[in-house]
């Protein structure tokens, strides 16, 4: 029996393993950060405030929880928002998850690759490619930061729209930085070298948001579902001393993020990322650790929206002084939204009564989702790792890294 | 005499703080040339060694999260609360004080075993030498604090509220111009009004400032319509125990 607290990962988690012999008795993934509940948090508050709470369930994701639960209650509300509020999101998502995959893929999971302890041992020997992590995290809080109002906890994003707009010198300088680290990226991630063992741990179910629609599902590149029917299909479970519920889709579980995004990818595309795509083999090999380079890959394809979404921003000159709001009137109802996280699908559902205060919520993160998944992923390791060594921590940890769990935010409720 | 060692901890939270640490960029490579790092979680695996300055995000939920503390206090000569979650209890800190409907309402099977308590800051539990608010932190006021911890000398801060901030700013007064229940009159500087500036009221995230006037800030939202209700709701984000 070996009990360890797993560095590099986002709050705490502990891999426990029984073993008898050479043979695997059980193994679990215990997520030891308290519930914060929530969901019970926002009952009877004012849909203004929810927003504000919910965000603090992840610093990593902030974005996508304040973002997704504004689309959610203006769903609710039947709130339509004007087009460059829209675009001023989408570029703020993308600034979360440039600052999350190059925190993840630089200081946390390419220490793996070349055998390294932490990204302060990698500065040492690499200090270009720390560099490199560090200049597109970088972008990613100032896009945050101009967009969002700040890097962690934004404050811009509104039921209604955006309370201010970002300068057009800032939107500029943040196009100058984009446009030469997408070739960088490009050329850096065809040197990554293959990592052990790789084809192991294979993905066999993946969920992810149909194309951009904000309203379906794609399981596993072939089968379309609303929303709601696929909160209704899955369920979980929880068991102490793991604070946290495990996701099961009929029974199997499956896997989000940006491996899923990528496997459910609705053609090829063409270009840069096309070519990309071939030399990394991340659409022919459904090796888990293919998320790690699936992480790359979206940075280059999400510098290069970055830059055509300003492009557009600055074509349509919008008045630097206030925001871009719309009047919001509340009713009794209900509103469900999802969004593709930096880790995943992110699901949150309100109910509110007709003066706009919550009476019940419900939010799903990535993490929970992919919880089951990681047990599985393990289990398929270690067993295989027995048969060779005693010692098989090392490796369970690069497994856990690559499927990237953010276990501030798996605490969440669902089926209230 | 070697360089100091520091360490950074999380108890419950979103981790926001210790991730604005890495949000200092490279200048993260020169706090790692000042202080000898001993434990930051999220960056490398810990070295086990006991540190000097312990600087600890998160409130406090759990007996784990409690005796973590304590043993942690027994080890450094200084103890620093960072993040609003460790300084007021934060936005988790709301609602009754007994959870345990909470926790079987949303954790049918196996809430009722979960060892979680209400979510309480620091200085609850331990002495707290200096503490650093902001939901997430400030990396300027941080930076600031560290200046001076590290030498040993406890950090100048500004003695009045975010309303002083927004005036040097310039802003349009919110709550005088826009009817916005802006809490900035009761709460501590620190951030540059941050949300003002944006065209956001302040939700209080620095928590109380010493002399603040709570009685006639209630006042003025009643003068502007707000319920007793929705006054109450208001100082009830992050302030601490609201009113
Ligand atoms: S907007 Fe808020 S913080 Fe600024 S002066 Fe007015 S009350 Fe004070
Ligand atoms: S304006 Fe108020 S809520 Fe916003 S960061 Fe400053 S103190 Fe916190």
């Amino acid at each position: 029996m070996s009990e360890e607290l797993i560095a590099r990962i986002e709050g705490h988690a502990n891999i426990k393993i029984n073993v008898k012999g050479r043979k695997l008795e059980s193994i679990k993934l215990d997520v030891l950060t308290p519930p914060r509940l929530f969901e019970k948090l926002i009952v009877g508050r004012h849909f203004n405030d929810v927003p504000t709470i919910v965000s603090r369930i992840c610093s990593i994701c902030a974005a996508s929880h304040r973002v997704v639960s504004v689309i959610a209650i203006e769903s609710a509300f039947g709130v339509k928002v004007r087009e460059e509020a829209k675009l001023l999101r989408e570029l703020l998502l993308h600034g979360e998850s440039l600052q999350s995959h190059g925190l993840h893929l630089f200081m946390l999971a390419l220490p793996d690759y070349y055998g390294k302890n932490s990204f302060v041992e990698l500065a040492t020997d690499m200090p270009e490619t720390v560099s490199l992590g560090f200049k597109i995290k970088g972008l990613g809080n100032e896009i945050q930061q101009a967009v969002g109002g700040r890097a962690i906890h934004q404050i811009i994003p509104i039921v209604g729209g955006m309370s201010a707009v970002p300068s057009r010198e800032d939107l500029k300088a943040i196009k100058d930085k984009a446009e030469p680290l997408i070739e960088a990226v490009a050329e850096f991630l065809k040197q990554i070298p293959p990592m052990k063992s790789s084809s192991l741990v294979q993905v066999k179910n993946w969920v992810s948001l149909a194309g951009n629609s904000g309203s379906d599902v794609l399981i596993n590149a072939t089968e379309l579902t609303g929303i709601e029917e696929f909160w209704q299909r899955i369920n979980e479970s929880s068991l102490p001393p793991s604070y946290t519920k495990h996701t099961l889709l009929e029974n199997e579980p499956f896997m989000v993020g940006p491996l899923a995004r990528m496997l459910n990818l609705p053609s090829l595309p063409t270009g840069r990322t096309a070519d990309l795509i071939e030399r990394l083999g991340v659409a022919k090999d459904r090796s888990v650790y293919m998320n790690n380079l699936a992480r790359g890959l979206e940075i280059v394809i999400f510098l290069e929206e970055v830059t055509a979404i300003i492009n557009k921003l600055l074509e349509m000159n919008i008045p630097e002084d206030g925001g871009i709001l719309v009047d919001v009137i509340p009713q009794a109802s209900k509103g469900v939204a999802a969004i593709e996280a930096p880790r995943g699908l992110l699901l949150h559902s309100y109910t509110f009564d007709s003066n706009g205060y919550v009476t019940a919520g419900d939010i799903v993160t990535p993490t929970a989702l992919n919880l089951a998944e990681m047990e599985r992923g393990l289990g398929i390791m270690a067993e295989a790792l027995l048969k060779e060594k005693a010692d098989i921590i090392p490796e369970l940890e690069t497994l856990i890294r690559a499927y990237d769990p953010c276990i501030s935010c798996s605490v969440h409720v669902v089926n209230l | 005499m070697g360089k100091p060692k520091a360490g950074f901890y999380s108890l419950t939270s979103c981790s926001g703080d210790i991730l604005e640490i890495t949000n200092l960029g490279e200048d993260i490579l020169k706090l790692f040339d000042l202080v000898e790092v001993v434990h930051l979680n999220v960056a490398m695996p810990s070295t086990g060694k006991d540190p000097d300055i312990a600087f600890v995000e998160g409130a406090v939920t759990s007996m784990e999260d409690e005796e973590f503390l304590k043993a942690l206090r027994k080890k450094v000569k200084q103890l620093v609360g960072i993040g609003t979650c460790a300084c007021t209890g934060g936005v988790i800190a709301r609602g009754p004080e007994d959870r345990r409907n909470w926790l079987t309402d949303v954790y049918p099977e196996s809430g009722a075993g979960f060892d979680i308590t209400f979510p309480r800051p620091l200085k609850d539990i331990v002495t707290v030498d200096f503490s650093i608010p902001g939901c997430p932190i400030e990396k300027k006021y941080l930076l600031h604090c560290l200046g001076y911890l590290l030498k040993g000398v406890l950090p100048e801060v500004p003695a009045y509220s975010v309303c002083m901030e927004c005036k040097m700013k310039g802003n349009e007064c919110l709550l005088r111009y826009r009817s916005s229940a802006c809490l900035g009159p009761v709460t501590k500087a620190g951030c540059g009004a941050r949300q003002p500036s944006l065209g956001r009221p302040c939700d209080g995230c620095f928590g109380f400032y010493d002399d603040a006037n709570k009685e006639s800030l209630i006042e003025i939202f009643r003068e502007m319509g707000l319920s007793e209700d929705e006054i109450k709701k208001r100082f009830d984000l992050f302030l601490e125990r609201g009113l």
